[in-house]
This record gives structure tokens, C-alpha cells and sequence, in this order.
């Protein structure tokens, strides 16, 4: 399986199993074998920090998955520059991939 | 024996939680028992974010990590599999213990400007409350209920579990 689907597939279930996720901002590249990212969720806790969890490689999902999540509030801080992102991590996402208009935006970032 | 950072932090949560299971049955007052049970629930959550890599700086200003560990589970495979349900039916069963987890996490006095589980408290009419006389009524029939009991299930899953601990990358 190929990387864009491995990450596809992921994306695509993190949407099914959370009904309150509005998007998902990518920080990695394909061919980084990771996956950073970060998710815009309705149902998180605000904490005004982005601090991710680590999944380990598995059978499927084949990398390590850096993931956090964020309210909608906390990601237009983090578009604002009020909410840093972990250090070493790009000042923006590659993609932002939402739920509603299943596509992709590019970096700039607001959902409204 | 050496341990790496998030390591440490589930060592020091196994004894916090011990020491909870100690005063429950003691004849010492709830609030004990319950400030040793919110630092288990702290630390563990914080051994998970320390697998990323976040120091101890960072991590001690980091606050409802259980909370927001506990929201993350369904979407890990592995804990799925551990659970051998799917999915949605974690998620529903994670959905009905976040109230309590999160009351749980709020005893610390950083996070309530009331009952608390260590410090005393003022009303807003200036009467002075003190933690080690308050009965905490609402949250131990809480933790009485299934979903209490359930919380408990997932704190001590999240402590001493090495499957857990390995879908987390703690090493």
C-alpha cells in the first residue's frame, strides 16, 4: 500500500469514528513516513496548548501518528499565531482537509 | 532502574493510585482519597503526552491530559483491538465517563475556583470551606455509578497496561 493511501484511509477514519471533527490539518509530507497532524473537533477539550499523542506504528497504519486535538476556537488561535505548535513542526499545515466540502485547502487555514 | 520520562510519570501514577485504593478504605476523609486519585488520573495522562516527547516543563503546565487522552482512544486500533469492540461502540462507552473523568481532573486546585481536593475555598459569600471536610457528595455517587466504575476500569488499563503502553510508544 502506498503512503498517500495509508494516510488517506487514516483521515478518512478518524472522520467516521469522530462526529464532531470539522478538519484535519496535515503537517507531514508523504514521504516523511509519519503522520502529523492536527484535528479541529468540536467535541475537544480547550486547553489553549496543542501537546499531541503518539500512536505507534501498527499493522495497518504502517508509521508513527502524531496527533492533537483542537477546538475551532483553539485552530483560528493557531492561525492567529496566539497558540504555538510544537516545536519543530511547519508554521503551517500542508493541508487542511475538511470535513464538509470534502477537499482540501491549502495553508492560510480558517475554517469559517 | 532507568525510565524514560513518560515511564516515570506511570510509575509515580501506579503509586498515586495505590495510595488511592488505601485511603478509600480508610477512615481518612474523601478528599484524600479523592486528591490521590485525580494526581493518578493527572500523571497518567501526562505519561502519555510525554511519549511525544514533551519535557517536564512543558508537561507541568499541561492540564487535562487524561481528559483529552481519554477522547483520543477510539481513534488508536490497537485500543480497539484490546477492547475487542469497535470503534463507535468505544467511543459511546469513553462518552459516558468524560463527565466524571473530567470532574475528576478539575479537584486540582489549578483548575477550581471552588471545591477542590487539596486547598480551601472560599463561597462567594465568604464563607471558608475546607477540602478534608467537604463530602463531595456528587462526584463520589459518581464514581459509584457504572461510569465511575468504568473510569476506574480505563484509568488502571492506562497505567498498567503494556499493550496500551506500547500502542503510545512508551518505552
Amino acid at each position: 500500500m502506498i503512503m498517500q493511501d495509508i494516510i488517506g484511509g487514516i483521515i478518512q477514519e478518524h472522520f467516521d469514528i469522530e462526529s464532531g471533527l470539522r478538519a484535519i490539518a496535515v503537517f507531514s509530507e508523504d514521504r516523511d513516513n509519519e503522520l502529523r497532524i492536527i484535528e479541529v473537533n468540536e467535541n475537544a477539550l480547550p486547553t489553549g496548548q496543542v501537546e499531541p499523542f503518539v500512536f505507534a506504528p501498527q499493522e495497518k497504519a504502517m508509521i508513527p501518528i502524531y496527533i492533537a486535538d483542537v477546538t475551532p476556537d483553539e485552530w483560528e488561535a493557531i492561525c492567529n499565531g496566539q497558540i504555538l505548535l510544537p516545536d519543530g513542526w511547519p508554521k503551517h499545515p500542508i493541508r487542511l482537509i475538511q470535513r464538509d466540502v470534502k477537499n482540501e485547502v491549502f495553508a492560510g487555514t480558517s475554517l469559517s | 532502574m532507568k525510565y524514560s520520562l513518560a515511564q516515570a510519570y506511570l510509575e509515580q501514577a501506579k503509586a498515586d493510585f495505590e495510595s488511592y485504593k488505601l485511603l478509600k478504605i480508610s477512615d481518612q476523609p474523601i478528599s484524600q482519597w479523592l486528591h490521590f486519585l485525580q494526581m493518578a488520573s493527572e500523571k497518567a495522562g501526562k505519561a502519555y503526552l510525554a511519549a511525544y516527547g514533551s519535557s517536564s516543563d512543558q508537561l507541568r503546565k499541561s492540564h487535562l491530559a487524561f481528559g483529552r487522552f481519554i477522547r483520543i482512544l477510539p481513534r488508536n486500533k490497537v485500543i480497539q483491538r484490546d477492547w475487542k469492540i469497535t470503534s463507535e461502540q468505544l467511543k459511546q462507552y469513553l462518552n459516558q465517563i468524560h463527565p466524571i473523568a473530567d470532574r475528576i481532573e478539575r479537584l486540582a486546585p489549578a483548575l477550581s475556583n471552588g471545591p477542590n481536593a487539596e486547598y480551601p475555598w472560599m463561597l462567594p459569600d465568604g464563607e471558608i470551606r475546607v477540602p478534608c471536610t467537604h463530602d463531595f457528595k456528587d462526584i463520589v455517587s459518581e464514581l459509584e455509578s457504572v461510569r465511575g466504575r468504568n473510569l476506574l476500569k480505563i484509568l488502571e488499563r492506562a497505567i498498567s497496561n503494556s499493550q496500551w503502553h506500547k500502542a503510545f510508544r512508551i518505552l
